[in-house]
């Protein structure tokens, strides 16, 4: 990569502009002028008791039910990039705020009566959407951060290629090994996956069974170059990994977020048409 | 004797690399390490793992310390093949393939890798990203999706239209809030009151146990069946304020444009406030997640009136111009009492005086002192006694309340014979008995036994004279007596003399009606009631002291009320709020509104 190409990247950097500050927090402000408006209206128009059901409860629900429509939206939305005034990324940032919103204006809808029923289920699961999805702003905030200090720089295909010619060069190194030696390598190579779920990883099994070997009573000189060779895959592995699991956090929320979304989608039909069908 | 052998490597570019040379024996080594004749650069595979001999045109292959290969899937630790026939073994990654060579006796041994050696990451693409298998994000959400539909939705509808028969009750997820205590015992059957799908709660529901009924035999019914169901009570049975196309008349017409667009949506989706549920909301008592038997529930639904009495009576007129009842708008303009079941109002058939019997000195006051009962001047509480059963007074009778006084008592100073406070016939003929009997020697004493004051001449006279004569002509003298003035009779009556009848006796009418149909007085109130210390006394409200007539109605003004209520207690010591609540009620007028928790029982028997 030339020196420029670097210089150019970096001033992108600095002109990038995250979801959350984009348009000078309009969309912040927005969802603010919304909660204390909410707020107001509550105070000012909601009987004694209050309820769901009186005509500024039922304004508070359909307000909040088109904004969850529209809050979900964003899947389909998201799959087309559109430039302009209506960017992704002005579309995120309005998602992020309206969605806090919502937390206060389905809450006030709710006029604070919960119990063992639908209603408190369809507010119980919006409330874990905008959890999940808080969990996801933050992550999107923090982590790349993290992600970009643990790459050093690296792509992803360049971590991978660090540790197949390590592989290789292990293999090449552990030919002349004794059986043991060489089947702990081809452990080493056959098994150190770095994502998913998995059992202990060959190449630590392999680093104490060559440790083992060194201090045995007939050590080999090939054992060093080994033991050198697989300490450095096991750095190289433990960066992937982190890699990884970093990659996992910042997706693993989506998992709660888009399926519960899904749930509160067929708990607000089955809100609404409960609360008029015992009308 | 001798072996090809072709060792074939792949290019970085997939491309085949083939190396050949030939081994000149019958026997080769195969292994890992470089001093065999066959080396293989596999990890897998023993320094020095088989041996093979050439002998016959077969081959042998021989493990080295039990070190073993696949022949045709199995693991063996030997072999004899034919390279005629061709031959496939493999040994770690690598496969082996013997052939029958170009000239007989002649093998060629392919080896090629099966598996790459440092093929052991995955394939790159995807491994940094979740691979969720199972719970993909789309496959959750449709399951969790469609599962909250089933439980939540279809499956209460499911039962709303007959389907009974798994549970009994999904539709109790429905629910907002507990029902009060008075209808906790319908929490779990919805369809009670809501009838029919996506149709507002309607009065019909409401009337099936809370109509009242003229019959009591009805109301007796409906109080078992829904005792029969859990209630802790019979039903209050209510009756309409008025005729209920009259009341919405006299409702105040939304005031803005706002309260028409929500009274519009409140009529096309029938949720009207005339309806019951307009002011009772159920459903109200707290919410929660402890079970209802461990929280404070109401005892009735929360009451929340759409409108105040002024906002119809404040200008009922204007609305309703041919209503009796005059405009209310407050406590203030509240018209003064109108008493009602007046049928006699000029006499009410007596001759009485409350100011004469309430005299401190005098006849009245006299003669009470005599008597023991009384011991001193007459008091309101001598002749009213409080009902037992009502907020009112038990009505004056003759014989409790009078004659202690005004003694029927006739005969001799020993009294020995009462006549009976009947028709004039009645009295006429145990006078006529009396005379004819043994005991009409001795002729009838009227002044002796006449407490009222002292008996007058004529009528001293008049007995003197019945003394003589016929027993017939006596009795007749002493029923004339009787019946005229200053007689037994005419003292208290209004007594019409006819020639050739019985006199007439004015009718009597002290109507046990309540006089205010529209607001009963209750004198059990405390406060009301002259017996409690403190109370007013009966004088401060009516004016009995200075009543000379009979038809005197000593019914107060309502500026006489207005004396305690609505005052405060810097200013009267009695001072008592004052709504119209305090007298009135909405389904009762003329009771005063049900203290909260206190079920009325007048509203309860359905006798408003």
């Amino acid at each position: 990569m030339s020196a420029g190409g670097q210089t150019r990247g970096r001033a992108k950097t600095i002109r990038h502009v995250g979801f959350l500050r984009h348009g000078g927090f309009r969309w912040l402000f927005v969802a603010l002028v919304l909660c204390f408006g909410a707020v107001w209206g509550y105070q000012r128009f909601e009987p004694d008791p209050p309820s769901g059901g009186s005509w500024y409860g039922y304004g508070l629900g359909t307000v909040a039910a088109l904004m969850i429509l529209w809050l979900a939206y964003l899947g389909v939305r998201k799959r087309s990039i559109t430039p302009g005034t209506w960017t992704l990324k002005g579309w995120v940032s309005a998602h992020v705020y309206l969605g806090m919103a919502l937390a206060l204006i389905a809450t006030l809808h709710t006029a604070f009566q919960f119990g063992w029923n639908l209603h408190t289920l369809f507010y119980g699961l919006m409330l874990l959407v905008i959890a999940s999805g808080l969990v996801g702003v933050i992550l999107y905030v923090a982590m790349p951060r993290v992600l970009s200090a643990n790459r050093a720089e690296l792509t992803e295909r360049q971590m991978l290629e660090q540790i197949e010619a390590l592989d290789q060069q292990l293999h090449e190194a552990a030919l002349p090994l004794s059986s043991e030696a060489a089947a702990a390598v081809r452990g080493s190579i056959r098994n150190s996956p770095i994502g998913g779920l998995h059992g202990r990883c060959g190449t630590a099994r392999a680093v104490s069974i060559i440790e083992r070997l060194r201090r045995g009573p007939v050590p080999d000189a090939g054992l060093d170059a080994v033991a050198g060779l697989l300490n450095k895959k096991s750095g190289a592995l433990a960066r992937a990994r982190r890699h990884a699991r970093i990659k996992a956090v910042l997706q693993a929320w989506l998992y709660i977020h888009v399926p519960a979304t899904f749930a509160v989608l067929a708990a607000m039909v089955a809100h609404i048409v409960a609360v008029f069908f015992y009308a | 004797m001798s072996i090809t052998l072709r060792q074939i490597a792949k290019r970085a570019d997939g491309s085949d690399i083939v190396r050949s040379r030939r081994i000149e024996a019958d026997e080769a080594t195969i292994g890992r390490s470089a001093d065999c004749d066959i080396v293989l650069p596999d990890l897998a595979v023993a320094p020095v793992h088989a041996r093979l001999r050439i002998s016959g045109g077969r081959v042998g292959i021989a493990g080295e310390d039990g070190a073993k290969f696949q022949l045709g899937g199995k693991q063996v630790a030997r072999a004899d093949v034919d390279p005629a026939k061709g031959a496939v073994l493999e040994m770690g990654d690598h496969r082996l393939t013997f052939e029958a060579g170009s000239n007989p006796g002649e093998v060629t041994l392919t080896v090629t890798r099966a598996r790459e050696a440092t093929d052991g990451v995955a394939e790159p693409t995807g491994i940094f990203s979740i691979r969720p298998g199972l719970f993909g994000k789309r496959r959750t959400a449709w399951v969790l999706a469609i599962a909250v539909l089933l439980i939540t939705l279809a499956w209460p509808i499911a039962a709303f239209h007959g389907q009974r028969t798994i549970f009994s009750q999904p539709d109790a997820q429905w629910t907002v809030g507990h029902l009060s205590k008075a209808h906790a015992f319908l929490e779990d059957d919805c369809q009670a009151c809501h009838q029919k799908a996506f149709v507002a709660v309607r009065d019909e529901a409401c009337m099936t146990c809370h109509a009242a009924s003229p019959d009591q035999a009805v109301l007796l019914r409906v109080s078992n069946e829904v005792k029969a169901k859990g209630s802790p009570t019979a039903p209050l049975f209510i009756r309409e304020h008025a005729v209920h196309a009259r009341l919405m008349k006299a409702a105040t017409p939304p005031k803005d444009r706002f309260e028409r667009f929500k009274a519009a949506v409140g009529l096309k989706f029938g949720r009207t406030n005339d309806r019951c549920v307009g002011c009772h909301l159920e459903h109200k008592g707290p919410v929660g997640f402890a079970p209802a038997d461990q929280i404070h529930l109401p005892l009735t639904p929360a009451l929340h009136p759409t409108d105040d009495c002024a906002s119809c009576h404040g200008q009922l007129k204007h609305r309703l111009p041919d209503t009796p009842l005059i405009d209310t708008p407050d406590w203030s303009r509240h018209p003064d009492f109108r008493a009602v079941n007046l049928a006699a109002p000029q006499t009410r058939g007596l001759n009485f005086s409350h100011a004469q019997h309430l005299q401190a000195a005098g006849g009245v006051a006299r003669q009470a002192q005599s008597l023991a009962r009384y011991g001193g001047a007459l008091d309101c509480a001598d002749c009213h006694h409080p009902a037992t059963d009502g907020p009112g007074f038990s009505p004056v009778r003759m014989e409790p309340d009078c004659e202690s006084c005004h003694s029927l008592a006739i005969g001799d100073a020993g009294g020995r014979m009462r006549l009976p406070h009947a028709e004039p016939a009645r009295v006429i003929a145990a006078i006529n008995s009396y005379y004819a009997g043994a005991a009409a020697a001795t002729p009838l004493d009227f002044v002796a036994r006449r407490r009222p004051g002292v008996a007058s001449e004529a009528e001293r006279a008049s007995l003197a004279s019945a003394g003589r004569g016929s027993a017939p002509a006596q009795a007749r003298r002493a029923v004339q007596a009787a019946f005229s003035p200053r007689g037994i009779c005419f003292d208290c009556h209004l007594v019409t003399p006819r020639p050739d009848a019985p006199p007439l006796i004015g009718k009597v009418d002290l109507t046990d009606k309540p006089f205010l149909t529209r607001g009963r007085f209750d004198h059990r109130t405390p406060g009301h009631r002259s017996t409690d210390p403190g109370a007013l006394p009966c004088a401060s409200c009516h004016a009995a002291e200075s009543s000379q007539r009979t038809a005197d109605l000593l019914m107060p003004h309502i500026a006489v009320c207005a004396t305690c209520h609505s005052k405060r207690k810097e200013e009267v010591v009695q001072a008592a709020a004052a709504e119209c609540s305090t007298c009135h009620s909405f389904h009762a007028p003329a009771l005063p509104t049900r203290k909260p928790d206190k079920p009325s029982d007048a509203i309860r028997i359905g006798a408003l």
